[in-house]
């Protein structure tokens, strides 16, 4: 076990510096100058003296292989190096950050999985039944919505139509006044509508998924020997089947992440939410290489993350799978 | 490089592009001005609060190593003193200033020195006085070589400036020319006995330690700023004048979609919005809760042909080309009521625009005519003209973000083809516009410059200003550069007058630029808030005088 971990590691390590220099490449094949968005997109402003001393500044008046490696061997040191557009340390700027995207992508797969899980299990129950029929016809038209779509159309109807809840940020102006429980209030207000968005994008795909493996395991055989045993349906379905069954369901959650920090993204540039996917937005724009790289190293790590978690728990969910892995050379 | 350089006013003013363009990285810059305030309903209160629609995040709290783009520009000049601040009467005449941290100036008789008085109840929000040392720490900065500021070229004709005492400071020039108060005067008054704890040569990294440690000396203070989302500024308690400002804050909301910046000024969320469209700014008019202003400029669009290249280097080919766009039909379609036609760089409601020059009308006839004298023939019958083999077909290149350009793309497309010319739209990324017309890699590009107050264009269209200058179309004229020269060596602006008419003259003549429209830029704003100011410019420039009902 231990070995298939060191691995697994060891693969994802090499994956993700994969990854980074191919991104590091293609950043700096884009044509433009990350010290142009810094002028006001006026370059020319700047003298040649100003200019030559900036690119020292920031490292960028380095062959780009020596770039590389400065950048690697520092980010190896966990120093992510100053944000060009922002003369901030990167490691500030994505920590100002990230919690805002942790909560919202927390609360969209809660909110994913408390209405997936029933709905899929519920639909594999009455296989073949009108209701089943239903949650998969909702489920695949949700699958094939776009998720920017689903999120202007909820601003238009619950932010503006019936205006329940707030269009846009993470608190309302001002809020950083108000005392902890009114600001905590206002942030739950403030995070339904992306968090809702978020979660039901990827609920299509979830439903059909549950469904689809529970009505495999209950196709199997020792799910026809318990029932010939004379055990309840409840039982049937409850112990011996949903182990079993849920197991790759956890598996896509994990696997499903790239998807979700790819709605994150599309979320929080609609709902100005202050987090990840609006900062890696605007590094973009501005080709902020530092800050694009640090991010591109924390999503990729996140994914492959969630990869690596995703088969732990489902070998911890299903012993076959567990034993499989145990016995691995 | 770029000595003298004067460039009146706006820093960013001269620069490329974009007054409609970017909203996010905005270019133009918002400041001062004027004394039109409106009459208010009521006596003006205090207290109570208003909320901004901000179409970006700022950069940073020092000016100096930050971006300039207009929400940064809009919050720091509320919470920074300048000497003097400049009136919003760009368009009556030169430009004028009224007294900030300097209650009075007056110049030596050679014009070379100017000597300010401070006035002694300025402080900054700390306690601590803001003193001529301040203001002589500030120049330092600008034009320290490692600080790098965008627009240190201003200060390139001041030798020194002398702290005559804590609240005296004299200003040195090399030079007499008319820009000299306007650029001496560009940047804010920084903290000295705080921001120099930093030496100059580590300042462009420590955007974070200064906006840890900032203190301020305007009428606002930042009180909080949530990156992304909202910079609220609240009334600093030393402001020299204790009447002001009138609102207790006022929060800029980082609303990024232009849609939804509308939609929350309609819905009540905000009190101000910045750079409608002509759609939006009807539906805003339509509720009796709020109101529109409106103002020409300050950007003129414009084609500008790459005269290095064949057939543009020909002055009777641009004539036909620009004769061959029906540019009334554009302005409408793109713009409806917030365009017009333009035939200068000169706005039209500038005291110096020409009026007498005679714009060129759209004439596709005498376009045809005039493309046959030079051998453009369709030979091959397949309508696009030809000449020695060559057909007569170019790129045009705009950035592909801004709706009203590549509108105008298309429509000069199909405008040019029924003269047999072939204009194949090109639409790429802002960044990469910008790198193309550096390195002069273009055919045609619709493009923007913001007016110059004071009315030097010498960026533009001097032969010293190609290559690492905005000339970047290769524009060289011997008469230009001697007109623009001498427009520079007047001791004042009006001096200048017959000059910049003949300026304007000899460009709609030679057409290194097809001129097309200028727009207007339109603020919404909800009838609670009174006594708002805003101008073309400077759109928030009074917000110390604001005040909102009960």
């Amino acid at each position: 076990m231990t070995r298939y971990l060191l691995r697994r590691l060891a693969a994802s390590l090499l994956l993700l510096l994969l990854l980074v220099s191919l991104l590091f490449v293609l950043l700096h094949a884009v044509p433009g100058d990350p010290l142009n968005a810094l002028a006001g997109g006026q370059l020319e402003r700047l003298t040649a003296d100003q200019r030559a001393r900036l690119e020292r500044v920031y490292g960028l008046d380095r062959p780009i292989g020596v770039q590389y490696l400065a950048w690697l061997a520092a980010a190896a040191r966990g120093d992510w190096g100053i944000s060009i557009s922002r003369q901030r340390p990167v490691a500030r700027v994505i920590g100002e950050a990230l919690p805002a995207t942790v909560l919202l992508a927390l609360t969209a797969v809660a909110i994913d999985a408390a209405i997936s899980l029933p709905l899929g299990i519920w639909a594999a129950r009455r296989r073949g039944a009108a209701s089943d029929r239903l949650v998969r016809g909702l489920g695949l038209l949700l699958y094939a919505l776009p998720s920017f779509w689903l999120a202007l159309m909820a601003v238009y109807v619950f932010a503006y139509l019936v205006p329940i809840f707030p269009a846009s940020h993470a608190a309302d102006p001002g809020a950083a006044a108000l005392p902890a429980l009114e600001r905590f209030a206002d942030r739950l207000h403030h995070l339904a509508l992306p968090a809702l968005v978020l979660g039901v994008a990827t609920t299509g795909g979830t439903v059909r998924y549950v469904r689809n493996s529970l009505l495999g395991v209950l196709g199997q055989d020792y799910v026809r020997t318990a029932r010939a045993k004379g055990l309840s349906e409840r039982r049937v379905l409850w112990v011996h089947a949903m182990r079993p069954a849920l197991a790759p369901v956890l598996q896509l959650f994990g696997v499903t992440l790239p998807a979700l920090l790819n709605g994150v993204l599309v979320t929080e540039v609609i709902f100005s939410w202050p987090g990840i996917g609006q900062l890696a937005f605007q590094a973009i724009r501005a080709l902020d290489y530092p800050l694009v790289l640090a991010i591109a190293v924390l999503s990729g790590a996140l994914v492959i993350a969630g990869n690596l978690a995703a088969d732990l728990l489902h070998a911890a969910a299903d012993p076959r799978v567990r034993d499989a892995l145990l016995e691995t050379p | 490089m770029r000595a003298d350089r004067q460039l009146p006013r706006l820093p960013a003013a001269a620069l490329l592009v974009l007054a409609a363009a970017l909203a996010a990285a905005g270019c133009d810059r918002d400041r001062v001005a004027g004394e039109s305030a409106e009459p208010a309903g009521g006596e003006p209160r205090r207290g109570g609060q208003v909320v901004i629609g901000f179409s970006s995040d700022i950069a940073g709290v020092n000016q100096l190593i930050h971006a300039s783009n207009r929400p940064t520009e809009s919050v720091l000049r509320q919470v920074y003193l300048q000497l003097v601040r400049e009136n919003a009467d760009f368009e009556s005449g030169p430009p004028t200033f009224r007294p900030d941290l300097a209650e009075r100036w007056e110049w030596s008789d050679d014009h070379e020195t100017v000597t300010f008085h401070l006035r002694d109840d300025a402080g900054w929000s700390d306690g601590r006085p803001v003193t001529a040392a301040d203001v002589r720490f500030s120049w330092q900065a600008q034009i320290h070589p490692d600080v790098a500021w965008d627009t240190a070229y201003y200060k390139e004709s001041i030798t020194d400036v002398e702290v005559v005492d804590p609240y005296t400071v004299r200003f040195h020039f090399s030079r007499v020319y008319p820009s000299q108060l306007l650029e001496l005067n560009e940047g804010y008054i920084l903290p000295a006995h705080v921001f120099g704890e930093i030496p100059f040569e580590q300042w462009r990294t420590h955007g974070q330690w200064f906006r840890e440690h900032a203190v301020y000396a305007g009428p606002f203070v930042i009180e909080s700023w949530t990156p992304q989302q909202e910079i609220v500024l609240a009334r600093n308690e030393r402001y020299y004048d204790p009447e002001l400002p009138r609102l207790d804050r006022a929060i800029f909301r980082v609303i990024p979609d232009a849609s939804s910046r509308v939609t929350q000024l309609l819905s009540g969320g905000t009190d101000f919005t910045d750079s409608l469209s002509p759609e939006d700014a009807a539906r805003i008019e339509r509720d009796p809760r709020l109101e529109v202003k409106d103002f020409w400029g300050p950007a003129y669009m414009y084609i500008g042909w790459n005269l290095r290249r064949e057939p543009f280097d020909d002055a009777r080919v641009r004539l036909a080309l620009t004769l061959g766009i029906d540019r009334q039909t554009l302005v409408d379609n793109v713009w409806g009521s917030f365009g017009r036609v333009s035939h200068s760089p000169v706005l039209q409601n500038v005291w110096i625009h020409a009026d007498d020059i005679e714009p060129h009308p759209y004439d596709p006839e005498r376009a045809k005519r005039l493309l046959a004298e030079r051998g453009w023939i369709d030979r091959d019958g397949d309508g696009v003209l030809d000449k020695d083999g060559q057909r007569l077909s170019f790129e045009l290149m705009t950035n592909a973000d801004n709706r009203q350009r590549v509108d105008a793309t298309v429509l000069i497309q199909s405008h040019l083809a029924r003269i047999g010319v072939e204009a194949v739209p090109r639409l790429v990324e802002f960044q990469t516009l910008l790198t193309r017309m550096e390195e002069s890699d273009f055919d045609a590009v619709l493009a923007a410059w913001t007016l110059p107050t004071g009315l030097d264009f010498k960026y533009a269209f001097h032969t010293d200003e190609i290559g690492d200058g905005s000339n970047y179309i290769g524009y060289s004229n011997p008469e230009v550069d001697r007109l623009l020269d001498e427009i520079r060596a007047q001791p004042e602006l009006t001096d200048a007058e017959p000059l910049l008419l003949e300026l304007q003259r000899t460009l709609h003549r030679e057409l290194p630029y097809t001129f097309l429209w200028e727009s207007k830029r339109a603020v919404g704003i909800n009838r609670r808030v009174h006594d708002v100011d805003a101008n073309v410019l400077y759109v928030h420039y009074n917000l110390y005088d604001w005040w909102v009902e009960q």
